[in-house]
């Protein structure tokens, strides 16, 4: 049997507090908080300050959890947290006082609970938003702005108003209380937004579809440890996590540089892990750490199980990055839509069919052209040369 | 018609249009943009050319890439330098051809209209015809796009604490991220090969179906033209061809310097 934390260090019988160091052996523990610190960029020497930043029980932020126009994916990746574990996360670490999908209240209980909850700690809770936030205006009699998100009589919007402007810190999980998600691609019938475009707060951004546990849980502790959160990117995404391109820590790099390429799903590229960039993978367009963290613990994530990226951490991805299994997305004029290649070629071969017809064409006229003729009109008529010349455009193309 | 022994008809002239570095930038900038093109094509679509053997013994793309960047200095570099010329006598200070200026578009569309129809009046210019100044023009605001959007693909991999990094994000962001940027670096690379075959091609016209020469003017740096069509041009004085022609005094004052007689 391992020794306890609390036990290993003598820190004495205040088991309250510590009840999260109980729950976990020490070496766990610090696995935990090594690998924390790891995803902030901090060094190994961090870790004990992470640890005591965790057991410091006073600081624990109150959370409350918003569900709005969601899956609830994100509420089940967080939910898959090991290090910490689910309860220690949820009861210890912080203290999530208000998430419809996990807690025991409903109906009016609940509403009373999130009330509560914002009562006692106005201005110092943490608001976590998951989903995004509905802005149309449905159609018919009883539309309302913001109506296609209606909880318990009040609006998406209102309820988030309310809450993430009376809150310390506003942090979204997933892309799409971030940027959308797939209710914001076009032609977004229920004008969906991110929480920040709709209510115009602004948010800490995890994105991707799911968020990656680590990822938000580094975000906390980057709150708990130095008070504050984390340096963001120009969108509001911590740099931790989403500095660095998946690309740019690909495993299957290599192959890329080597310029060995998938082709097909199913080919020897394939079975070989290589690169696979030609089906269409986003991964250099992409900025987050899925490459280094991975998902689920550690376990696997879409290029390791031999599917490219697809690009679900960057802004309105469901528009920008499709087709999936192409590199680059569609090019739409008004009334084109079509494949870059194919555009640029027609570009090309428009050029290329214009120089050739002006080529026969000024082949067949050339008895008529004469550019010493054209040069003494100029010369002895100078002043008429520029109407001439617009009642030239008319009759002769 | 009589002729001498070049087979000239009347006294020809041979007038300097720029120096020879800047024809040395031009053909520079030429292979840069061509070694671009075909590498450019490799990574967006990596085809008969693969890396065989274990990862660590291939660089295939690797390679591609090397040479896209090489190729992306060279042509910074030398559009730069090309740009700074633009101001010297080196090129005749020739900027004032090629930024589009309402002089310069009413003459671009003049000429425009010439060589549609070959009718009506023209002007003859003697260092960058307005149409060609304009298409000139619109291939450095592509190159430009291309270096912008090239160096926000390049710069991620940076280091994260530099302040280049971090311009590249903010950047990034407000271009609309890696993906737009990278259509934008595809079409702007269509755009710029649909601008240089017009180039190509009326380079091709004014050294066949005119006198000119164009094509060597930007070997040599020198063009010709017939010793009547001195004192004509669009562009020498800065004054358009409705304009009067200026003195002859005052014309062959302000054009010696610069034209030299061929003999005869």
């Amino acid at each position: 049997m391992c020794k306890t934390f609390g036990q290993a260090t003598g820190l004495g019988p205040d088991t309250d507090r510590l009840s999260i160091l109980n729950s976990l052996d020490r070496r766990e523990f610090m696995g935990f908080c090594l690998k924390v610190a790891a995803v902030l960029g901090l060094s190994a020497s961090y870790a004990p300050k992470i640890a005591e930043a965790i057991e410091a029980g006073a600081r624990k932020p109150s959370v409350i959890w918003l569900h709005l126009a969601e899956c609830t994916g994100d509420s089940e990746a967080f939910i898959r947290s090991t290090y910490p574990s689910t309860e220690e996360l949820i009861l210890n670490v912080l203290s999530v006082d208000y998430h419809e999908t996990i807690m025991a209240a409903a109906g009016h209980q609940a509403e009373s609970a999130l009330e509560q909850a914002m009562k006692d700690n106005r201005g110092k809770y943490i608001a976590v938003c998951e989903g995004a936030i509905p802005t149309g205006t449905p159609p018919g009699p009883a539309g309302k702005p913001g109506a296609f998100l209606t909880i318990g009589g009040r609006t998406g919007i209102d309820i988030a108003r309310e809450v993430c402007e009376n809150a310390f810190a506003v942090m979204c999980v997933g892309t799409c209380s971030c940027f959308g998600g797939v209710q914001a691609q076009r032609p977004n019938p229920t004008g969906a937004m991110g929480v920040e475009d709709a209510i115009g707060v602004p948010t800490l951004k995890i994105p991707g579809c799911p968020h990656n546990v680590v990822n938000s849980v580094a975000a906390i502790v980057n709150f708990l440890l130095l008070g504050s959160l984390p340096k963001t990117d120009k969108l509001g995404r911590p740099l931790f996590a989403f500095g660095k391109r998946i690309h740019d820590h690909c495993p299957r790099r290599a192959h890329f540089d080597a310029g060995q390429f998938v082709e097909k799903f199913g080919d020897e590229g394939a079975k070989n892990n290589w690169c696979l960039y030609k089906v269409g993978c986003k991964g250099p367009q992409t900025y987050h750490n899925c490459s280094l963290v991975e998902y689920n613990d550690g376990t696997s994530w879409p290029i390791k199980a031999g599917h490219g990226c697809i690009g679900c951490s960057e802004p309105r991805f469901w528009d920008n990055m499709q087709p999936f299994y192409e590199r680059l997305p569609n090019v739409i004029l008004p009334g084109v839509e079509a494949g870059a290649d194919k555009v640029g070629f027609a570009l090309v071969g428009a050029a290329a069919a214009g120089v050739a017809a002006h080529a026969a064409w000024s082949f067949a006229n050339r008895k008529k052209f004469d550019p010493t003729l054209a040069l003494k009109d100029a010369d002895e008529a100078p002043a008429k040369a520029p109407s001439k010349t617009a009642g030239e455009d008319d009759t002769t193309e | 018609m009589e002729k001498d022994g070049f087979g000239y008809s009347e006294v020809h002239l041979v007038v300097r249009t720029r120096s020879v570095f800047a024809c040395f930038l031009h053909w520079m900038m030429f292979s840069a943009v061509v070694t671009l093109v075909v590498t450019g094509f490799y990574i967006g679509w990596p085809n008969f050319y693969f890396g065989t053997g274990e990862a660590y013994q291939a660089f295939a793309m690797a390679n591609m890439r090397y040479y896209h960047f090489l190729a992306a200095a060279v042509l910074i570099v030398f559009v730069l330098v090309r740009g700074y010329l633009a101001f010297t006598p080196s090129c005749n200070r020739d900027i004032k051809q090629f930024v589009p200026t309402w002089k310069n578009i009413v003459g671009a569309y003049r000429l425009a209209i010439y060589f549609l129809t070959w009718r009506g009046p023209h002007a003859e210019y003697r260092f960058v015809n307005p149409l060609g100044g304009l298409g000139v023009f619109m291939m450095v605001v592509c190159m430009l796009i291309q270096m912008v959007t090239g160096f926000l693909m390049y710069l991620p991999g940076a280091d994260i604490t530099t302040w280049w990094w971090a311009m590249g994000s903010w950047l990034d962001s407000l271009l609309g991220g890696q993906q737009t940027i990278r259509l934008t670096h595809h079409v702007t690379m269509y755009i710029l090969t649909f601008l240089v075959i017009i180039h190509v091609y009326m380079q091709v016209v004014k050294s066949t179906l005119f006198t000119e020469a164009d094509i060597a003017s930007i070997i040599s740096g020198y063009k010709i033209f017939p010793i009547s069509h001195i004192g004509h041009f669009g562009d020498v004085y800065g004054m358009h061809i409705d304009e009067k022609p200026p003195s002859e005094e005052k014309m062959r004052m302000e054009s010696t310097p610069m034209i030299e007689a061929v003999e005869k």
